[in-house]
């Protein structure tokens, strides 16, 4: 009951959040209302018992990723609001999404999804996964980011 | 009546939780509130001492009402909100401020069993708090539509990105000096002796450690000489030019209370927390006296207390800090930060992970 109450709420607050992100024709507000639907998220995490995911959602993406979007708006000198015309590209791009999610609703079964029991993931449990059980995509991820880096680096340098 | 009420509340667990949450919120709010006042005297008296004049003495006893007098003031102000700026965000600025500088203290113990939230990733979950505080400093900028805001938030920005890491690596060898991210598991850790008599705070085994998460959190505070957003010789108030009122007293409340949110983090991860050689005799000595719940409520009293006066401590040597050095320079900031600060942070991590593994 308490959590039923408690998924409204945040559904309520992250479905108008996220519709703001793209209707809002200011595009400081839009970054501020996916700040807000990234907090959310984080608190969608903490109510399925994944308290150390929901911590390093607001780490990551509302204080990290969302401070650099905020950034580069404010290096921008647009202040009024642009308004955006329907192109052929766009239409396609909307009809595409549209068929594209209907296909993956029907086929969607919705089976309830429940915490899980059994795996509580504190920081020594997703510690021993990511370090043990998974060690080599992990450090293949971080490889991969560290190419992405570098070559960033690179065309930055190259260009500067 | 009240009997009655308090029974039916302990006898309902949800009631008994948002009970408890409302009852340590507010004593949260008040704590931190109350702090602010007491800073804004301490800080202007100590600021006086070391330029040699007197401060505040004209408003009660050695000035103490002077900060009652400054609110007086600021209430009596004219909320001006500029014509071009955008009237949403510059308003919501400052409440956004206040709320994300009190949050992370729900998930911090004020005494032995006192907390809000015992979160099993409370450490993780400060930090991520504490790095949501500059969003309102942002938007404070942004929406003020004045350059000197907006340079302001762009400096704050800029700060940000500078000192987020090496402060959470260097929180990362407390982390591992202990095996937990639960602040109760870190203070616990630190009432142990060292030969039976140093006690064992985090600081005796990790003093690079704790010198890279003081500078850090110098800049956390957005205090002298890492205050960017605000530089006052350059960019007049930085990002709160524009305020004024109330809204104005709030952006500085956040601010003091990042300043209290930092010294209580250092004396919990670094200083002991509530720890305190000989303190435990005391303990011992009053529970013969009390009973139960009242010696509960002293025993978290004196604890309180503990904490509270080691993070005055910090303070004291935060101001000193403000009123010895002059204002670091923009560029040399991230400079300083990822050149000098994020090796020596690692050493740190690298030295504690390679003593952790061999001395078990």
């Amino acid at each position: 009951m308490k959590d039923l109450i408690m998924f409204l709420i945040l559904s309520v607050i992250a479905v108008v959040s996220s519709l703001f992100v793209f209707l809002s024709k200011n595009i400081f507000r839009g970054a501020l209302s996916l700040s807000l639907l990234l907090v959310t998220m984080a608190m969608f995490f903490a109510m399925l018992n994944a308290e150390f995911i929901a911590a390093v959602q607001i780490l990551v993406y509302a204080g990290g990723v969302l401070v650099l979007i905020l950034f580069a708006i404010m290096l921008t000198k647009e202040r009024e609001p642009s308004v955006s015309e329907v192109t052929t590209s766009r239409a396609v791009a909307l009809i595409a999404f549209v068929v594209l999610s209907l296909f993956y609703l029907a086929k969607h079964t919705w089976e309830k999804y429940v915490p899980e029991k059994e795996f509580s993931a504190t920081g020594a449990s997703v510690g021993t996964k990511l370090f043990q059980t998974y060690v080599i995509p992990f450090e293949a991820a971080s490889f991969l980011l560290l190419a992405a880096m570098i070559g960033a680096i690179y065309l930055a340098r190259r260009r500067g | 009546m009240v009997a009655e009420l308090v029974d039916y509340i302990m006898s309902n667990k949800i009631l008994l939780g948002i009970s408890k949450g409302v009852v340590v919120g507010l004593f949260i709010i008040l704590y931190a509130s109350l702090m602010v006042l007491f800073l804004t005297w301490v800080e202007r008296k100590v600021a006086a001492r070391i330029h040699v004049r007197y401060g505040p003495n004209r408003t009660g006893p050695y000035g103490l009402l002077q900060p009652l007098a400054d609110g007086a003031k600021l209430i009596q102000k004219e909320d001006i909100i500029p014509y071009a700026a955008d009237r949403l965000i510059f308003t919501l600025a400052p409440v956004f401020a206040f709320a994300f500088a009190v949050l992370p203290f729900a998930a911090m113990p004020l005494a032995d069993g006192l907390i809000l939230a015992d979160l099993n990733v409370a450490l993780l979950y400060i930090i991520a708090l504490a790095s949501l505080s500059i969003i309102p400093v942002i938007m404070a900028g942004w929406a003020s539509n004045n350059k000197y805001s907006l340079l302001g938030a762009m400096r704050a920005a800029a700060l940000n990105l500078s000192y987020e890491i090496p402060l959470v690596l260097s929180i990362m060898g407390v982390v591992l000096v202990v095996g937990s991210l639960n602040v109760f598991d870190i203070v616990k850790y630190q009432t142990e002796y060292i030969f039976g008599i140093i006690p064992k705070w985090i600081i005796i085994l990790q003093p690079l450690g704790f010198f890279v998460f003081f500078v850090a959190s110098i800049a956390e505070m957005s205090r002298i000489p890492f205050d960017m957003p605000e530089s006052e010789s350059e960019l007049i108030a930085g990002f709160h030019t524009e305020y004024s009122g109330m809204k104005f007293a709030m952006l500085l409340f956040a601010e003091y209370i990042h300043m209290v949110f930092g010294s209580m983090l250092a004396v919990l991860l670094f200083f002991g927390g509530w720890h305190l050689p000989g303190l435990g005799y005391v303990l011992s000595f009053l529970e013969n006296f009390l009973s139960g719940f009242a010696y509960t409520v002293v025993k978290w009293a004196i604890q309180f207390g503990v904490i509270v006066a080691k993070a005055l401590a910090i303070m004291f040597v935060l101001m000193w800090i403000r009123m010895t050095l002059p204002r670091a320079r923009l560029h040399s900031i991230p400079t300083f930060y990822w050149k000098y600060l994020l090796p020596l942070a690692l050493i740190n991590l690298g030295i504690t992970a390679v003593a952790v593994a061999v001395v078990g």
